[in-house]
C-alpha cells in the first residue's frame, strides 16, 4: 500500500497545492472525470466533499475512487453529521483497503442548513474524536471499542480549522487539540485578511504546531463583490476586510480582480513561516484553478514516481 | 420542566372529527408553568370548542402522569366521546393506557426539557442523556446546547457568541469557554473528551428506573 | 365590559355591560365563555395603556385580546374581540350615549 502522495510532497518540503471538487447531485461520473481533467498536473491532491452544506450529492467515498482511478490523489472528506462510529470506522476500512490514502475529518454543516432539513442528524462523535479513532486504528490497530483491526492501514489524516471563528482566543489551542488527536495536515477556512491570519500563525508557531502538522492556507477565488459580501454576511469563520470589498466593487472586471486577489493572497501566505501549502476552494469554478496555480508561480508540480492505477 | 406548545387548532379540529361530547383535560404541573396546558388554557380550549359546536367541558388535575390523579376521572371520561389532553406526551399516554377504550387526543406538541430564561421565553437545557457531565463544561451542557453535541467544540460556525444553526441562540462553546475562563479552568478544554456513551440515552432504548425498596 | 350582539359596531345593540375593576382582571377564558354564548363580539373598554391605574392591566388586556383573536382566526371563527382605551371624560360620554338607547329585546342570530 503506497504512502499518501500528499504526505510525500509535504514531507519533501514542497509547497503543496490542493483543490476541492464537489461531487454531482446525480449519478454521472463524467462530471467528476471532467473536473479531474481540468486539475490534472496543477494540484497534488483533490478534496472530495462529503454532502457539503448538508446537500445530498454522490458520496465522497465513491467519488474518491473515481478520482483515484483518474490518476489524481483524492482527499476523502468525512463528516460526523450523517454516520455513527460504526459506519465511519467501516467506511474507513473500505477507503484504506481500496487505496484512498488521505482522510479529512470534519463535524459537518448541520442538516438544518441543507436541502433535507427534516432529517435526523447523527453527531455520534465529533471531528476530534474521529481523528483519534482513525489514528488508533492505524497506529495501534484497534477499533474504538479496543478490538483488533486486521490489515494494513496507511493513511494521512487531516482536519479543518477556522482561524477567525469565535472564540478567537481559543482557536490555536483547538488546533493543538486536533493535532494531538491525530491531525497531520490542516486545511484552513478561506483567508481574505492576511494580517489576521498572520497573527494566528504567530500563535500557532508559538505553540510549535507548525512543526507537528502541515498547515495549508485556504483560499477562495471570488467572481464578484456581491459574492464577497455574501460570504462576509452569511459564512461564519470568514473575515473579509471592507477595503477588499471596495476594491472588488470599483474594479472594471470583477472576475479578473477576484482572480488577482486570490493569487496575491496565495503569494502572501506562502511567505508566512509555518504555512506548508495552499488549499484552493474554487467552488463551482474548478476551471480557474490551473490559471491561479500557474500565475501564483506554483508550477511545475512534483511528479509521482510510482503508478497510481487501481 | 417539560415544555409543550398547543397544537394548531385546525389540527385539533381534524382529530375531533365527528365527536360530539368532548372533555378538555388540563394538567397542573409543567404545562401550567409554561402556560400551555393548565387550567386557564383548558377553559379557553373548551370555550373555543363550544363555539365550534362541540359539547365541551374542561377539568384539570394535579398531574396527568400519575395514576392517583387520573384514576378518579373515570366517570367524567366515560360520559364523553373524546378527551383532548393538554398534558405532555407522558400524560396523554398515561390516560390512553388507563382509558384505552376512549379517544384520547394530544392537544399539545411536547417539545423539550427546559426552563424560563426570562418571562415568556423558555429554552431547552437537558436532553436526558443519562450520564450528566455538565460539571466538566462549567455547567453548560454541550450535548443539549451545542447543535452538533460536540464534546470538543467549538466548530467553525460560532459567530459573536451565537450558533450559526440557530442564530438567536448562544453558541454553547462560547458559554463554556467564558465560564471556564472565569473559573480559571481553561486547561480542562485541552484534554480530548472521549466519545459519549449513548447507551444510557434514549438511543439505547426506552429507559426505566426502579426503586424496589418502596415496592408494596 | 360591553357585549354586543350585532356584527357591526355602529348598530349598537347592547345586551349588557359588565363592570370590572381593571381590564387586567379579565381572563381570556372569560371572554371566550362570553363568545361561546350569544355574543359575536366583545368590546373591552378601559384606561389607556400608559395610564392604567394598576400599571399593566390595559397592556395585558391588549395582549390577551390579540391572542384570543388569533385563536379565533385559527379556529375559523368569525367572532372577534375589540378594545377601546378611553379616559374618564370619554367614559361619561359613553354612559350618556348608552342611557339614551332604549332597551331592546335580545336579537337571535
Amino acid at each position: 500500500m503506497a504512502m499518501s502522495w500528499l504526505k510525500q510532497v509535504l514531507h519533501s518540503g514542497h509547497f503543496a497545492v490542493t483543490a476541492e471538487v464537489g461531487p454531482p447531485k446525480g449519478t454521472d461520473t463524467q462530471v467528476i472525470k471532467k473536473k479531474c481533467d481540468m486539475l490534472r498536473g496543477y494540484v497534488d491532491a483533490v478534496n472530495i466533499t462529503d454532502n457539503q452544506t448538508a446537500i445530498v450529492r454522490m458520496s465522497s467515498f465513491a467519488s474518491c475512487l473515481i478520482v483515484r482511478n483518474q490518476g489524481i490523489e483524492p482527499v476523502m472528506q468525512m463528516v460526523t453529521r450523517d454516520r455513527n462510529r460504526i459506519a465511519l470506522q467501516s467506511d474507513f476500512l473500505g477507503a484504506c483497503g481500496l487505496g484512498i490514502s488521505n482522510i479529512l475529518c470534519l463535524s459537518g454543516d448541520h442538516q438544518s442548513l441543507g436541502n433535507h432539513p427534516q432529517s435526523k442528524n447523527v453527531y455520534d462523535i465529533d471531528s476530534i474524536q474521529l481523528l483519534q479513532i482513525f489514528k488508533n486504528m492505524r497506529d495501534q490497530k484497534i477499533f474504538q471499542n479496543g478490538e483488533e483491526v486486521k490489515g494494513e492501514i496507511n493513511v494521512f489524516l487531516g482536519a479543518g480549522e477556522s482561524p477567525y471563528a469565535d472564540p478567537l482566543e481559543f482557536r490555536a489551542l483547538r488546533l493543538a487539540k486536533k493535532i494531538a488527536a491525530g491531525a497531520e495536515f490542516i486545511q484552513t477556512q478561506a483567508i481574505f485578511d492576511v494580517d489576521i491570519f498572520n497573527r494566528w500563525m504567530e500563535e500557532v508557531r508559538h505553540l510549535g504546531l507548525h512543526k507537528k502538522s502541515y498547515i495549508l492556507a485556504g483560499v477562495i477565488p471570488v467572481k464578484s463583490a456581491k459574492a464577497l459580501q455574501y460570504m462576509k454576511n452569511e459564512v461564519p469563520g470568514v473575515v473579509i476586510p471592507d477595503k477588499l470589498i471596495r476594491r472588488m466593487e470599483t474594479a472594471t472586471d470583477q472576475k479578473s480582480e477576484g482572480i488577482e486577489v486570490c493569487i496575491e493572497t496565495i503569494q502572501k501566505v506562502a511567505k508566512i513561516e509555518g504555512v506548508s501549502g495552499v488549499h484552493i476552494m474554487a467552488i463551482a469554478w474548478e476551471s480557474i484553478v490551473p490559471e491561479i496555480v500557474q500565475r501564483s508561480g506554483l508550477l511545475p508540480r512534483p511528479v509521482k514516481g510510482e503508478s497510481t492505477s487501481s | 420542566m417539560i415544555i409543550g406548545e398547543r397544537k394548531p387548532i385546525p389540527e385539533i379540529l381534524t382529530m375531533l372529527g365527528a365527536s360530539k361530547k368532548v372533555l378538555v383535560l388540563g394538567c397542573g404541573t409543567c404545562v401550567t408553568v409554561c402556560l400551555s396546558g393548565g387550567d386557564q388554557e383548558a377553559q379557553e380550549m373548551a370555550a373555543l370548542l363550544r363555539i365550534k359546536g362541540y359539547d365541551t367541558k374542561s377539568l384539570t388535575v394535579e398531574r396527568q402522569c400519575e395514576l392517583e390523579f387520573i384514576n378518579p376521572l373515570r366517570e367524567s371520561i366515560q360520559s364523553v366521546d373524546t378527551v383532548v389532553s393538554l398534558a405532555c406526551g407522558i400524560g396523554v399516554q398515561a390516560l390512553s393506557d388507563l382509558y384505552f377504550e376512549k379517544n384520547i387526543f394530544p392537544g399539545l406538541n411536547t417539545t423539550f426539557m427546559g426552563m424560563p430564561v426570562k418571562q415568556g421565553y423558555w429554552e431547552e437545557r437537558c436532553l436526558g442523556c443519562g450520564n450528566c457531565i455538565v460539571h466538566l463544561f462549567g455547567g453548560t451542557c454541550p450535548i443539549t446546547r451545542c447543535a452538533k453535541s460536540l464534546l470538543n467544540g467549538p466548530c467553525g460556525g460560532s459567530k459573536e457568541g451565537k450558533c450559526e444553526v440557530k442564530p438567536d441562540r448562544d453558541c454553547a462553546w462560547q458559554l463554556i469557554y467564558d465560564r471556564l475562563k472565569k473559573l480559571n479552568h481553561l486547561d480542562w478544554l485541552l484534554s480530548i473528551q472521549p466519545p459519549i456513551d449513548w447507551s444510557t440515552s434514549r438511543y439505547g432504548g426506552q429507559r426505566k428506573m426502579t426503586r424496589e425498596d418502596i415496592w408494596l | 365590559m360591553l357585549k354586543l350582539t350585532t356584527e357591526s359596531l355602529t348598530s349598537h345593540e347592547f345586551i349588557s355591560i359588565t363592570k370590572v375593576p381593571c381590564l387586567g382582571w379579565v381572563k381570556a377564558s372569560d371572554i371566550l365563555e362570553i363568545l361561546a354564548g350569544e355574543c359575536d363580539r366583545v368590546l373591552l373598554v378601559g384606561c389607556p395603556i400608559d395610564s392604567c391605574f394598576h400599571r399593566d392591566g390595559s397592556r395585558f388586556a391588549q395582549h390577551r385580546m390579540d391572542r384570543i383573536n388569533h385563536l379565533l382566526e385559527e379556529a375559523g371563527i368569525t367572532k372577534q374581540v375589540d378594545i377601546s382605551f378611553v379616559t374618564t371624560d370619554k367614559i361619561s360620554e359613553l354612559k350618556r350615549t348608552l342611557d339614551l338607547i332604549p332597551a331592546t329585546p335580545v336579537q337571535e342570530e
